[in-house]
């Protein structure tokens, strides 16, 4: 019965709660974003395991910092701003070893390109969404279509200016529209 | 396509591959979060008084040795006697001991800028005539 009324609640409410010591109500707030923050973390990265790593580490993070949340800003921005923080921290420890980060950072218009065309059949938008844009207008894109994040919070998560997201925004759209187009006359050819 | 079309497509496809939901994945998250050290609210309070702690500690240990140091009585030497040490003179070198006690009377008359310390000598005396409170020089 206490736990459907947890259910319930909104997420600053549960912060709240676990600001006081609730445990439960933190992991009522885990149940509700190990999905949303995995799925994040997989676009962004190359290996799905860096994403469960992360996402661990992401809420020990939340969990161990939860008495410097401010209640009166929204709990998902937060959040996702420590988990997009410590992938970060993560692409910089695995980039000398990493297989794929190259891939997943050039900003070029050919190689992605070439790359998308080749796997069209196998790869759905998002595939090639991350691989024609760099590592933050990418985060901008998901967190705004995946996510429904308002260019503030976008602004907030990433470290930038609104005006900047809306351009990155703006910029990525032309990116993938271009990159959709390539592939369509690949195929056709 | 335009733009509204692309937008569609980014926002259904992004709703499309999703992960499913790791009971696995969850045990871990909380597992890793009741078995952390405590590096919580109350940890950082404590860190963050911990520079002010250090400080503090040092101002003690400081102001108790400056008290002790000034409490302390200096030693003496009751019923000692002091030895004067005697100071070679080299050969071609004044004793400074005894350049030390003043002024030769020949420097003091002869010397080129000595009538400098004259001067000063009466203002000196001028000055201390004027303030009672001052000790009369002999």
């Amino acid at each position: 019965m206490h736990a459907m009324a947890e259910i319930t609640e909104t997420d600053n409410e549960l912060a709240c709660r676990a600001q006081a010591g609730s445990l439960d109500c933190f992991e009522e707030l885990v149940r509700r974003y190990q999905v949303p923050l995995l799925r994040f973390l997989q676009r962004r990265g190359p290996n799905p395991h860096d994403a469960e790593d992360v996402i661990q580490d992401a809420f020990l993070r939340a969990y161990q910092s939860i008495g410097s949340y401010r209640v009166d800003q929204p709990f998902k921005p937060w959040l996702f701003t420590i988990a997009y923080r410590l992938s970060i921290d993560t692409a910089r420890r695995r980039r000398p070893t990493g297989p794929n980060f190259d891939e997943f950072t050039r900003d070029t218009d050919d190689t992605p390109l070439e790359h998308a065309s080749r796997n069209d059949s196998k790869e759905h938008l998002w595939q090639t969404v991350r691989s024609v844009l760099k590592d933050e207008p990418f985060t901008a894109v998901w967190l705004h279509y995946g996510e429904s994040m308002p260019t503030a919070e976008i602004a907030d998560i990433i470290g930038r200016s609104q005006d900047w997201v809306k351009t990155a925004l703006l910029r990525a759209r032309g990116k993938i529209k271009n990159a959709l187009e390539q592939n369509e006359r690949a195929s056709h050819e | 396509m335009n733009e509204q079309t692309l937008e569609d497509r980014l926002t259904e496809e992004a709703a499309q591959h999703s992960p499913a939901f790791s009971p696995s994945l969850h045990n871990r998250i909380m597992h890793r979060i009741t078995n952390a050290p405590a590096t919580g609210l109350h940890a950082r309070r404590i860190n963050r008084f911990r520079p002010l702690a250090i400080a503090a500690a040092a101002a003690l240990v400081t102001g108790t040795s400056m008290l002790l140091h000034h409490t302390q009585p200096r030693p003496t030497n009751p019923g000692g006697t002091v030895a004067l040490r005697t100071v070679p003179s080299l050969p071609g070198i004044p004793n400074p001991v005894q350049a030390l006690d003043g002024p030769i009377a020949s420097e003091w008359t002869t010397a080129r800028y000595a009538y400098l310390d004259r001067d000063g000598e009466k203002l000196l005396g001028y000055v201390s005539r004027q303030l009672d409170f001052m000790p009369r020089r002999q």
